[in-house]
């Protein structure tokens, strides 16, 4: 991932050569083809909402931010990931374009921000 | 080699909140298991053992031995703990009767135990999480965000609305309610009502708290032993088929939520071992630490066609007196979720009600061939076994 005045401009993947997979954990094998040509990618975090659950009882590290939206998008590249939208989010849809905003030092999960 | 292994004693705690230790808990436990069993503590060769999370609710590990140590066994035999989430007794049993079937040993015990309700529930949430990636738990994702993606992905593959689909979700919590008001040793032993399940707090749209299990304090052994050695116990319970699989870790890389191919997997090689497949099955006991899982299960391992699973509660069929009574103990949802002590639940449950010394509610027809589905994480670890009495 790299920041700019708080802002991600680009997030790590890893892509296989051969059938262009990509994911956001490291692997040494591609777990769609077997192929071992897994290599660092980055995306400019731009994509859409694939599925997304607003939490009403959250964890430690999101205490007092309840009601957010976890949400679950595919980036450009095909990568899944996910992040989160403050709130119960109501003008939120599967294939909603989206993309990742910022990096939250305080829980290590991306913001994410509909577009 | 032993050609067949049997489960030949069975003992359980109350599920619930326990004043002991785990070790303490598990000791009891083992006590009506080798009792039921006739057999004597010293004859046991091997201690395999299921728990999830003494590090962080009584911080202690290396519990294996500390539990023969309550006991009171002193002969220096083998034990192990096993750890795998809501899966850990399961593995910890297939591991024992594996033992068992290679020739290496005659007579073991087997089990888990769980004591966590000692510290505050956020903290056991905190630990619950663990078993979760931990940049996905980073980006706010919960167990219970985790069951309400997997029900909006079901309900979005087979066209369901968001009304429906809580409607007939309610309808599995009333049954296992229904089953659980039965069994003496459930968390919860009250029946509830669709309305009730349909009016409790939203938990992550549209899971709603009486949609999922609690988190419990509880243990369960069973004794196993060789074909040699069962043959002469009263009602042995033969271990037919086990099957164990692994499913996706991050939940971004689920291809489909609706479904799980691990289930799947434990399931048919549990079949292809036993030479049966689900329609040989008279009962089951599953994993339903959130209704929906339930769904899942019915239909990974066969019982229900793809997207029909759904409706088996609204339409009577996982009843007692249905065609597949599911969870007679009450499932997790009230029988509750002693997390590392849950699949020997299930097994000593099921082994019961195959006996027909079950003391809670019995299926209406005779059962002689059960099959329980233990499922750790985010469906990350799966373990099936098929118990028959004959």
């Amino acid at each position: 991932m790299n920041q700019e005045s708080g802002q991600v401009t680009s997030v790590e993947c890893f892509k296989c050569n051969d059938c262009e997979n990509v994911t956001l954990s490291p692997k040494k094998l591609c777990p769609k083809c077997g192929s071992k040509a897994v290599e660092k990618t980055t995306s400019e975090g731009k994509g859409k909402v694939v599925n997304f659950a607003t939490v009403f009882f959250p964890p430690d590290n999101y205490k007092g931010r309840e009601p957010y939206t976890s949400v679950l998008i595919q980036l450009s590249n095909g990568c899944k990931l996910f992040g989160v939208i403050e709130g119960e989010v109501k003008d939120i849809n599967l294939g909603s374009p989206v993309k990742v905003s910022k990096y939250d030092e305080n829980t290590g999960g991306f913001i994410f921000e509909l577009v | 080699m032993s050609k067949k292994v049997a489960i030949i004693g069975t003992g359980m705690t109350k599920s619930g909140t326990s004043p002991v230790s785990s070790w303490l808990l598990f000791a009891d436990a083992a006590m009506e298991a080798v009792n039921e069993a006739g057999i004597e503590l010293k004859d046991i060769q091997a201690l395999h053992i299921g728990n999830t999370y003494s590090a962080f609710s009584e911080s202690q590990t290396n519990i294996s031995p500390l539990v023969l140590s309550a006991l009171g066994i002193t002969n220096n035999i083998a034990c192990t703990r096993y750890e795998a989430a809501c899966c850990s007794s399961s593995l910890a049993f297939r591991q024992g009767y594996l033992n068992i079937l290679s020739g290496r040993y005659e007579l073991l015990l087997a089990g888990g135990t769980e004591r966590l309700r000692a510290i505050p529930g956020s903290a056991v949430q905190e630990a619950m999480a663990t078993s979760m990636d931990q940049s996905e738990r980073n980006a706010g994702l919960t167990f219970g965000a985790y069951w309400a993606l997997v029900a909006k992905a079901y309900a979005c593959k087979y066209g369901l609305s968001d009304e429906r689909l809580q409607e007939l979700l309610a309808e599995i919590s009333v049954k296992n309610h229904y089953h659980g008001s039965f069994n003496k040793r459930a968390h919860f032993q009250k029946q509830v009502t669709r309305d009730d399940v349909l009016n409790s707090d939203v938990v992550s749209p549209p899971i709603k708290l009486l949609d999922c299990c609690p988190f419990s304090d509880g243990a369960a052994a069973l004794v196993l032993a060789s074909e040699d050695v069962a043959k002469n116990c009263k009602n042995p319970i033969w271990i037919e088929g086990s099957g164990q699989a692994s499913g996706s870790f991050h939940i971004a890389e689920i291809e489909d939520m609706s479904t799980n191919p691990a289930i799947v997997r434990a399931a048919n090689e549990a079949y292809k071992q036993a030479k049966l497949g689900p329609e040989d099955i008279d009962i089951a006991e599953l994993h339903d630490c959130v209704n929906i899982h339930e769904v899942l299960q019915l239909e990974a391992a066969g019982f229900s066609e793809k997207g029909t699973g759904i409706y088996s509660a609204a339409e009577r069929k996982t009843y007692f007196d249905g065609e597949l009574p599911v969870s007679l103990s009450g499932g997790l949802k009230t029988r509750g979720h002693p997390v590392g002590a849950t699949g020997a639940y299930q097994l000593c449950e099921l082994s019961r009600q195959l006996r027909g010394d079950w003391d809670g509610k019995n299926a209406t027809k005779n059962a002689e061939i059960g099959m329980a589905v233990n499922v750790g994480g985010t469906g990350t670890v799966v373990t099936a076994h098929i118990l028959s009495k004959n």
